[in-house]
């Protein structure tokens, strides 16, 4: 029942944040092969990207091909902004929705532990925030025929689990926030805004090992492909998530609503 | 039964709650009176563990079937059929589909009684909460606790916005599951309910029970009570005394408690420069306005609480 209430909550939300994802695979799959064709003139205009960032990212185009093309798009964007932005609201309306719309009385009034009660929450939002994120993933994986290109699906899933471990961090930081809050969206307005903080440090060359962005990057995607895993950036992901569900259970359980 | 014990809250450095003790048995039905901001609701929520009393006991269940309340809030959860004060509720849920959840955790509740009160009420299953009205809501949260099977049924305000007709059927179906052995607590501010079903009744202010009893013995009591008010000041020494005789007040304005018939007590108030005077006889409102009114006394003590 709780699953239910929830998706009716949040069904528009979660479907939003599945087209978005959707259209911008969508697009940048169709571009490909536009882009394909004239990959031999990116050197000539790499000296006019402004940020030595992107203009990184664009010699591992140039370098790596589809590949790197996909991890960009679906991995670093779609995981890194999307998923992460609805990761951050998700997380936000986990409990200060309620105490925010005043149904906190009567949901905590319930037979049931507030301990269940956060981690069936938790559980759910966690899945419609993967769920479109992974589905996404498989259906661009898939496409990606479409356009002449193939990729090994074991690689994919392996760089996918990497940004989902990335986007639970961000979701359980978020939901911890909002066992703390009375408005529904300031623990979001928090995280998105240190996450776009995190992107503009990551954006100047001389920070970018500052950032957060810089543990899912193509550096860290990229050599999925040789069997090398990030294995120190998923530890610490796992770290952050469960240290924030552990500060989250503790809270929820000594809140008054 | 709900029974609680010196129980204590305070918000910070606000104290809500001081002390409260109660005892409510198996089959009686309970009133819980007091002023906005004298501390209901938070007593309610307290008991239930919504939120954390700071000391105290509280035990609740039916018959043996008793749980200590506040190391075991979940198993007293399961007991309590709870309709909170707020209506604000699952906008987006259908009225059947919120009794359904309402009802999801509770081990005998009845979902096909919950259907029946909601028709029995007026209102329809398959409309979004939404489009409900505030007595409406109001409705459906007593029907999923009334539909809980729970022993033990916490009301906070049931009367609130409801029409007339409405308060009659509520009235009966309390009056009813209290007949059935439930433990019927309410809190209330429609007085004229409280006095149609209530067993006993008792009264909250500043977080503080200022008085507990049964309906009629608080209405026989507050027919030896007169409010007073006297043309210049005097002070208590100067107010004629017998045996079994209170006063309580100050300066012009004074509440007398006496014993025995009346006409002799207003003979003995004869030499006093009286301009009104006023008796308690009536209804439970005339109880309210001596403890809670203008003349109540340490009224100018009063203090607004969360």
């Amino acid at each position: 029942m709780l699953f239910r209430q929830m998706l009716r909550e949040h069904l528009f939300l979660v479907l939003g944040y599945q087209v978005l994802l959707a259209v911008n695979i969508a697009a940048a799959i169709a571009y490909w092969p536009e882009l394909r064709e004239n990959i031999e003139a990116i050197p000539a205009v790499m000296k006019l990207i402004p940020s030595e960032t992107l203009r990184n990212m664009v010699f591992m185009l140039e370098e790596q091909g589809y590949w790197a093309y996909f991890g960009i798009q679906q991995l670093f964007k779609g995981g890194g902004v999307a998923a992460m932005v609805a990761a951050a609201i998700l997380g936000s309306l986990l409990v200060a929705r309620e105490a925010d719309n005043r149904t906190a009385e009567f949901l905590f009034s319930r037979p049931i532990s507030r301990s269940r009660l956060f981690l069936v929450r938790w559980g759910t939002g966690m899945l419609f925030v993967q769920l479109p994120f992974v589905i996404t993933t498989v259906g661009a994986w898939a496409a990606s025929g479409l356009v002449d290109e193939t990729l090994p699906f074991w690689m994919v899933m392996t760089a996918q689990l990497h940004l989902s471990l990335f986007v639970a961090a961000v979701f359980t930081v978020a939901a911890t926030l909002s066992t703390f809050a009375e408005h529904q969206l300031k623990p979001a307005l928090v995280v998105i805004g240190l996450m776009l903080l995190q992107l503009a440090i990551y954006m100047v060359k001389d920070l970018w090992d500052l950032s957060i962005y810089k543990t899912i990057d193509l550096d860290r995607l990229l050599p999925i492909e040789v069997g090398i895993y990030p294995w120190a950036s998923a530890i610490a992901f796992v770290a952050v998530t469960l240290l924030s569900l552990g500060t989250a259970i503790w809270q929820i359980n000594r809140r008054d609503f | 039964m709900i029974e609680v014990h010196g129980l204590q809250k305070a918000y910070g450095e606000q104290k809500v709650l001081t002390g409260i003790e109660l005892e409510v048995a198996d089959g009686e039905v309970f009133g819980f009176v007091g002023p906005n901001g004298a501390g209901k609701s938070t007593f309610l929520k307290c008991v239930l563990g919504i939120a954390r009393c700071d000391a105290g006991e509280v035990r609740l269940g039916h018959g043996d079937d008793v749980v200590d309340a506040l190391r075991k809030p979940l198993e007293a959860r399961r007991r309590v059929g709870y309709a909170p004060g707020e209506t604000s509720l699952y906008q987006s849920l259908k009225a059947d589909d919120f009794l359904r959840f309402a009802l999801a955790h509770y081990r005998d509740a009845d979902l096909a009684e919950g259907r029946a009160l909601m028709e029995r009420f007026g209102l329809p299953p398959r409309k979004r909460i939404k489009g409900f009205s505030h007595g409406m809501k109001r409705k459906l949260l007593l029907t999923q606790a009334l539909a809980s099977g729970a022993p033990v049924l916490m009301l906070d305000e049931p009367m609130e916005g409801l029409d007339p007709e409405a308060r009659r059927i509520v009235e009966g179906l309390l009056v009813d599951a209290a007949a059935a052995g439930r433990t019927v607590f309410f809190s209330s501010h429609d007085l004229a309910s409280v006095e149609r079903i209530c067993d006993r009744v008792a009264f909250l202010r500043s977080g503080r029970i200022m008085e507990t009893g049964r309906i009629h013995d608080i209405l026989a009591r507050a027919s030896r009570i007169l409010h007073l008010t006297l043309e210049q000041e005097l002070d208590a020494s100067a107010l004629p005394d017998a045996p079994g005789w209170s006063w309580e007040g100050a300066g012009t304005r004074w509440r007398l408690e006496f014993e025995g018939e009346l006409a002799p007590t207003l003979a003995r108030l004869d030499n006093l420069p009286l301009v009104g005077i006023r008796d308690g006889s009536g209804r439970l409102e005339d109880v309210f306005e001596s403890l809670y009114g203008p003349e109540a006394p340490d009224h100018s003590t009063l203090e607004e609480v969360a």
